[in-house]
């Protein structure tokens, strides 16, 4: 781990000393043009021979349309004036006369286009005229739902943006940017609704933000590892979504989201581990079957993690727990296999992680039929070929299905990953084993913070009104308060009316 | 803390405890299912060890699979069987240990004591005695599809819910133990295809003193404790059978003290469904009263026969000792003395609330 760290500080160090290099030597408008004419796509002309402008683009991030409507015939009037005048005469209003050199070149490297005077070498005319190319709003493909919003955030920070406010069109929700990344400049923009959010929770946030030494930020998952509590904690500690619903939803809990830009996910903390266990269409559904559904989901989990393990563990040492009908059948199912419990089951789990690793890396409709066809013929062959037990085959299946139940993709990989050391404490100890690891793995998350706030709450510390919406989900009008983890200043959703519950007709 | 600590501090609660378990894998062990002993002479018995062998495939019937051998202690009778074995025996999955009639009637203080040391063996295990020899028993074909051994802990547990009062090895041990009560065991004896269990055998101490009947070991079981389900039959004055069905029963003893002299009363509360009266009208209340003071009076004969037989043979499996005890002024040498002379009265309470469907 030392190693690492004295890594960092060395690149950090470097980093800085690149920067200060760039702003001690005075760079010129004229030098700042060379460099750029290096670049194909730099464009760098003169309208016509008496104009005594000179436009600099790059062809590939402006809008050609708006030159040539709004800046083209403009500049042809006004022959022989001022730049002073030319921005008067042009109609867009996000024109600026820049006189800083390195103000220009971010301008220009983000789609603007620079007019400067022949010889003037000291300011120059910006005018915006950014090609936004995106896709457009289109289903969730992640975190899909039946019933509910089919939104989803795309790529273009504004357009996510937009999705959120228009679903929270209050004043109080603010946004702030910040520019990450020595390389991409990646715009992150950090949500929060003032006054219900506390602030102390933003503070975090933007200082882990503004701390970040890394080059490059391409997806909001970048951010989500650089910012996390403890870089060596297996668990995702802020929640990844793509909806924006759940992101509005999450704001007026008093929660905060970071959307980078060129990211369709959007960060939502400080979180809980249950929230990762509960599906937004959990509150599309009515709340029987949505609380339900919850507690599938985490026996789910614990069938995932525990299962093989247990199999491991319990034929390995603890023969007399097996129930007396169950002996027949396993015995037989195992008797013609060559390996030790623990190699047939590494090997089928490693088998079902090839396949779906397979899957996820195939296009859609090669991994369907190699789902399926893998899946069967290999699960078949197996057990004919004499590999595996037809028992450990089922238990090893129905875990894979289980860890699939979870709503939030990297919460899915966490189980799936600490399977292993399950597995092998198991055979190493038998159940003892599987007992001491539980307890690691318990007292990781015990320790766990998420944005500073405790990681197991409302179980621990025992939160006992916010486990109306834990585990369960219970009906709307009970849902009076919102989570203490996020220590809300303006804890109460609302103040219900008495006799709530019975509901009035229109001649009450 | 860096990874080496954690991984430091996870292995030393482990070696330090001392509890790192020995694997033994299901398939690559040979698994003992019942267990037997037989007598041989007054210092050595014989051991025989139940398991089968399950050949593999998923239709595979398993292959029952006996070994037997002679020896002073259970240990040295282990050693031998696995002298021939091909796999290593090991006991924690034993459910049936027959006792030979024999054997029994010398004392089985030593294999019992083999048996409750066994830290792999569960309380719940079953214990009979048997007629014939327990090898015999082991060693044969039955009628049934099941490897042997699940055959016959079937045919006992199953009759240990219904007809015969409940025992395993806990609560042996619970009789074994107690000052003011003695052990009993079922009696199974095997009759051609099938095996049956016949009847209770009492032990006084570690010894078998008496065997009795079948019938009378259910009315051992509506003195000793609570159930719910049953049969009892009984032939009225008149000559016609009739049968008390779904029969639920309730037990009651109390011991007084008068004058240093203790005395003991059962009460026992029968509920049941009067059926399959042939010739009885049994919509009449009159019917309902003769069939229910029949019963009663077949429950109190029969059960004061046996109680003076345990009196004679001063044994007490019903445990009136222990009920005794609870007295303040409980006196164990006094107790002793009084047990087989003492006054022990039968009282029965039979409510035949029900004649069937077409009452």
């Amino acid at each position: 781990m030392g190693f690492f760290k004295s890594k960092l500080k060395r690149f950090n160090r470097d980093n800085k000393q690149k920067k200060n290099g760039n702003t001690e030597h005075e760079l010129r408008i004229d030098e700042l043009l060379h460099r750029c004419k290096e670049s194909a796509d730099f464009v760098s002309y003169r309208y016509s021979e008496s104009s005594p402008f000179y436009i600099h683009y790059y062809q590939t991030i402006v809008d050609i349309n708006i030159l040539h409507q709004y800046v083209l015939p403009y500049i042809k009037e006004n022959e022989s004036k001022s730049l002073f005048d030319l921005q008067q005469a042009i109609p867009i209003d996000n024109t600026e006369i820049i006189d800083n050199v390195h103000e220009i070149r971010d301008k220009l490297l983000t789609g603007c286009v620079v007019i400067e005077v022949k010889g003037s070498l000291q300011e120059a005319l910006v005018i915006s005229a950014v090609s936004l190319e995106k896709r457009p709003v289109s289903m969730p493909e992640v975190e899909y739902s039946v019933v509910g919003p089919k939104e989803a955030f795309v790529e273009s920070i504004d357009a996510n943006i937009n999705l959120v406010r228009k679903r929270l069109p209050i004043p109080d929700l603010i946004v702030e940017e910040v520019k990450i990344g020595s390389l991409t400049k990646t715009r992150v923009a950090v949500l929060y609704i003032e006054g219900i959010t506390d602030k102390e929770n933003v503070n975090t946030i933007l200082q882990r933000l503004n701390e970040i030494q890394f080059d490059q930020i391409v997806d909001s998952s970048f951010i989500n590892q650089i910012i996390s509590d403890n870089h060596n904690s297996p668990f995702p500690h802020l929640i990844d979504t793509e909806r924006p619903d759940r992101v509005a939803s999450v704001l007026s809990e008093g929660k905060i989201t970071i959307i980078v830009d060129g990211s369709p996910h959007a960060l939502t903390g400080p979180t809980t581990l249950v929230e990762f266990f509960s599906a937004f269409e959990d509150y599309f559904l009515s709340w029987h079957i949505a609380s339900i559904f919850r507690l599938v989901r985490l026996f789910a989990v614990f069938f995932s993690v525990l299962s093989t393990s247990l199999y491991v563990a319990v034929l390995t040492y603890h023969y007399e727990m097996i129930p007396e009908n169950l002996l027949n059948p396993l015995i037989a199912s195992r008797s013609g296999i060559p390996f030790p419990p623990i190699l047939e089951a590494i090997i089928l789990e490693l088998t079902i992680e090839l396949l779906r690793e397979a899957g996820a890396r195939l296009p859609t409709k090669i991994g369907q039929t190699i789902g399926i066809v893998g899946g069967i013929v290999i699960g078949t062959a197996a057990v004919q070929a004499g590999l595996t037990s037809n028992v450990l085959l089922i238990i090893v299946a129905l875990a894979a299905l289980a860890s699939f139940t979870t709503p939030v993709y990297q919460m899915g990989n966490t189980i799936r990953l600490i399977r292993f050391p399950f597995l092998i404490t198991a055979q190493l100890w038998g159940l003892l084993g599987v007992t001491f690891c539980f307890s690691y793995i318990l007292s990781h998350l015990l320790k766990m913070t998420s944005l500073g706030r405790p990681y197991l709450a409302p179980v621990y510390p025992l939160r006992l009104d916010d486990l109306r919406d834990s585990l369960f989900r219970l009906p709307f009008f009970m849902q009076t308060k919102r989570p203490l983890q996020v220590r809300s200043p303006v804890r109460t959703r609302f103040r219900p009316k008495k006799h709530e519950k019975s509901k009035r007709d229109i001649e009450d | 803390m860096n990874v080496k600590n954690y991984l430091c501090c996870s292995l030393i609660p482990i070696l330090l405890a001392g509890c790192t378990p020995s694997p033994k894998v299901l398939e690559d062990i040979q698994l003992v299912q019942t267990f037997g002993y037989d007598y041989v002479n007054g210092e050595e018995f014989e051991g025989t060890a139940g398991s089968s062998n399950i050949p593999p495939g998923e239709q595979s019937l398993p292959v029952n699979e006996v070994f037997s051998a002679t020896g002073k202690t259970s240990k040295r009778i282990r050693q031998k069987i696995q002298a021939e074995a091909a796999r290593p025996i090991v006991v924690g999955r034993v459910g049936l240990v027959i006792f030979n009639q024999e054997l029994a009637e010398h004392g089985i203080e030593n294999q019992i004591d083999s048996l409750q040391r066994n830290p792999s063996i569960g309380r719940k295990l079953l214990l009979v005695v048997s007629k014939e020899k327990a090898k015999d028993i082991i060693d044969a074909n039955y009628s049934q599809s099941d490897s042997v051994s699940q055959y016959l802990i079937d045919v006992v547990e199953q009759n240990l819910e219904q007809t015969i009062p409940d025992v395993n090895l806990h609560r042996f041990l619970v009789h074994y133990y107690s000052k003011d009560a003695d052990p009993f065991l079922p009696l199974i004896e095997k009759q051609g295809k099938h095996l049956k269990v016949s009847g209770l055998g009492i032990f006084k101490d570690d010894k078998l003193v008496d065997t009795i009947s079948f019938g009378d070991a259910y009315i051992f079981k509506i003195l000793y404790e609570k159930f719910r389900r049953g049969q009892f039959e009984v032939e009225l004055s008149g000559g016609e059978d009739v049968s008390l069905e779904n029969l639920s029963s309730k037990p009651k003893i109390q011991v007084d003290k008068r004058n240093g002299k203790y005395t003991a009363a059962f009460k026992v509360k029968v509920n049941g469904r009067a059926m399959e009266g042939v010739d009885l009208d049994l919509t009449d209340k009159k019917t309902i009263e003769r069939i229910e003071s029949a019963v009663e009076k077949e429950i109190i004969e029969r059960a004061e026969k046996m109680v003076k037989r345990f009196q004679e043979l001063n044994t007490d499996p019903l445990r009136i000792g222990e009920k005794a005890r609870q007295r303040s002024d409980f006196n164990r040498k006094e107790w002793k003395e009084q047990y087989s002379q003492m006054e022990i009265k039968i009282e029965a309470d039979v409510n035949a609330v029900q004649s069937g469907i077409i009452e």
